[in-house]
């Protein structure tokens, strides 16, 4: 039986440079300057790679190295160039908390928008509204439009909805951070439980600590490239500080 | 006992042009729940804190139709007393058309914040601004009777299919939309582009004036704009006056509606996935 969560096969991806030609100007007078021939850059080349189910696997690697990217092709949002993605189960990325938002709505109208987006059904919305009510501490404001709640309250919020999504892959991009102190360590322990079950983890991080303390595995990724592979944490971690050293 | 997990297989393949239309309607099935949030999502914000909420969706057209009506009959020195009513009707199938059709053509770029968070089916964005422009179409449609009323003009049982008009009039705007969204992502001047077509298109569709008022040689022509065809539909299920309106005008916008709905869905479907990379 295939136990795989995610499959990555030879999965390589391009961007436009610097987002394209975005106004006809550019698009006229950069079709006759060529820039070189150059018009897109590799973010992902040739990637391989298996997460068993239930694996809790970090991503580290420097700024720019591919890791949000290769997160959103495992999700669903870029459709690789070149090779396959295989994913098992339902997929809930974590980032950018609370997009989506209406200003206008209340807590509760965006919480069910939300969750829609997120990809539940009104049902399941409807029975977790009071816990995902509760785990956002902001009961009191609820009724209220969104644009009277400060920055960490919907930042409680969107954590709130995401923490209740009970995926079977979930997808991590640097969210650890929601909150003040005591709403930080709530939000680890729930992504704790949320990874302690079958749920398969993958989790960009350029926090060493936390990658340590969450993963089974990790991988460094620079340039597009797996740059290590094997088991533990460790090797990539060190493969991470080694290309950071050289860089500056 | 919980099913199997869905599996996903996502490669670099496009689908293929005689399946693209089908993919397209397929997603937005699978999708339509969400569809129905965003169009409750935009009905509820368009009209926030006003006094009298969807009341703008009549208040809107009838003011529109006064200020046009007053221009041109100052203008032309217009005496018909149906000029009102063909005005009214006008606006209100114009403005269905020209908002759907410039909502989704900034509907990619405009959800770009969402669409980079989460993987959802991109068609989703168009047919949520098609559903609400029908909406608001449909709820502004609500005075036509009280106005004929007025106007001492009897009523038909036709005006009962003026709620199949969008059926048309947003096959052709959301099928141009689909285009023009993928252009706006690739070349940010195509909204720009696509307001000066809107406002063209506005002075070229009889908005203010009515088939009957150009010489009968030039009808076929006139009628190969297909919203130039709705609107005169429009006018001939309100008052029931068919005269000018041949059948095979409405067959021909139609045709060319569901052809560039096709098209458009074509166009779509095969290109998302790269536009998404220009975001």
């Amino acid at each position: 039986m295939d136990e795989n969560a995610i499959e990555l096969s030879s999965v390589t991806l391009d961007f436009p440079v610097k987002g394209g030609a975005k106004y006809l100007k550019e698009q006229i007078t950069g079709r006759f300057r060529k820039e070189k021939g150059r018009t897109t850059f590799r973010a992902l080349e040739s990637v391989n790679l298996k997460i068993p189910r239930g694996e809790i696997l970090g991503i580290v690697g420097p700024n720019g190295a591919g890791k949000s990217t290769i997160l959103r092709t495992m999700a669903g949002i870029y459709r690789p160039d070149h090779g396959t993605v295989r994913t098992r189960g339902r997929c809930v990325l974590l980032a950018g908390i609370g997009t989506g938002f209406q200003s206008n709505l209340n807590g509760r109208e965006n919480i069910r928008l939300n969750g829609s987006i997120m990809g539940l059904s009104d049902t399941e919305i409807t029975a977790k509204m009071d816990d995902i009510i509760g785990f956002s501490e902001i009961e009191s404001h609820i009724e209220q439009p969104i644009r009277t709640y400060s920055m960490g309250m919907k930042a409680r919020l969107g954590f709130a909805i995401a923490a209740h999504l009970e995926p079977e892959i979930l997808l991590i991009d640097e969210v650890m951070a929601v909150g003040d102190a005591a709403f930080q360590k709530k939000c680890k322990e729930r992504i704790r439980e949320m990874v302690s079950g079958d749920t398969t983890v993958a989790i960009v991080s350029h926090n060493m600590n936390t990658v340590k303390t969450f993963c089974d595995r990790a991988i460094c990724i620079h340039e597009g490239l797996i740059h290590t592979s094997g088991t533990g944490v460790e090797a990539a971690i060190d493969a991470y500080l080694r290309i950071l050293s050289e860089e500056e | 006992m919980a099913g199997e997990p869905k599996v996903v297989t996502t490669t670099g393949e496009r689908p293929g042009i005689l399946t693209s239309p089908l993919t397209m309607f397929q997603r937005v099935y699978n999708h339509r729940r969400l569809v129905r949030h965003f169009v409750r999502r935009d009905l509820k914000i368009t009209y926030h804190g006003t006094m009298i909420g969807w009341g703008w969706t009549m208040v809107e057209p009838l003011a529109l139709t006064a200020v046009y009506w007053i221009v041109f009959s100052l203008l032309r020195g217009q005496d018909d007393s149906l000029f009102v009513l063909e005005i009214l009707l006008g606006v209100l199938t114009y403005g269905m058309f020209s908002r759907t059709f410039t909502g989704t053509t900034t509907a990619i770029v405009g959800n770009s914040g969402l669409i980079k968070q989460v993987a959802i089916s991109r068609e989703v964005f168009l047919w949520a601004i098609g559903g609400f422009q029908t909406l608001r179409f449909l709820l502004s449609s609500l005075i036509i009777p009280p106005v004929l009323l007025i106007m001492g003009v009897e009523m038909t049982w036709t005006i009962l299919l003026v709620p199949l008009v969008p059926l048309g009039v947003q096959s052709l705007a959301m099928g141009l939309g689909m285009v023009t969204s993928i252009l706006h992502t690739h070349v940010r001047d195509t909204s720009h582009v696509v307001s000066i077509l809107v406002t063209a298109g506005f002075f070229l569709s009889g908005v203010f004036f009515g088939m009957r008022h150009i010489p009968e040689e030039h009808h076929d022509m006139f009628a190969l704009n297909p919203v130039a065809t709705y609107i005169e539909l429009m006018r001939a299920l309100v008052t029931g006056n068919w005269e000018v309106l041949e059948p095979i005008y409405v067959i021909q916008a139609v045709g060319i509606s569901v052809a560039i709905l096709i098209l458009g869905s074509i166009v779509f479907v095969r290109n998302e996935a790269k536009a998404v990379k220009h975001l």
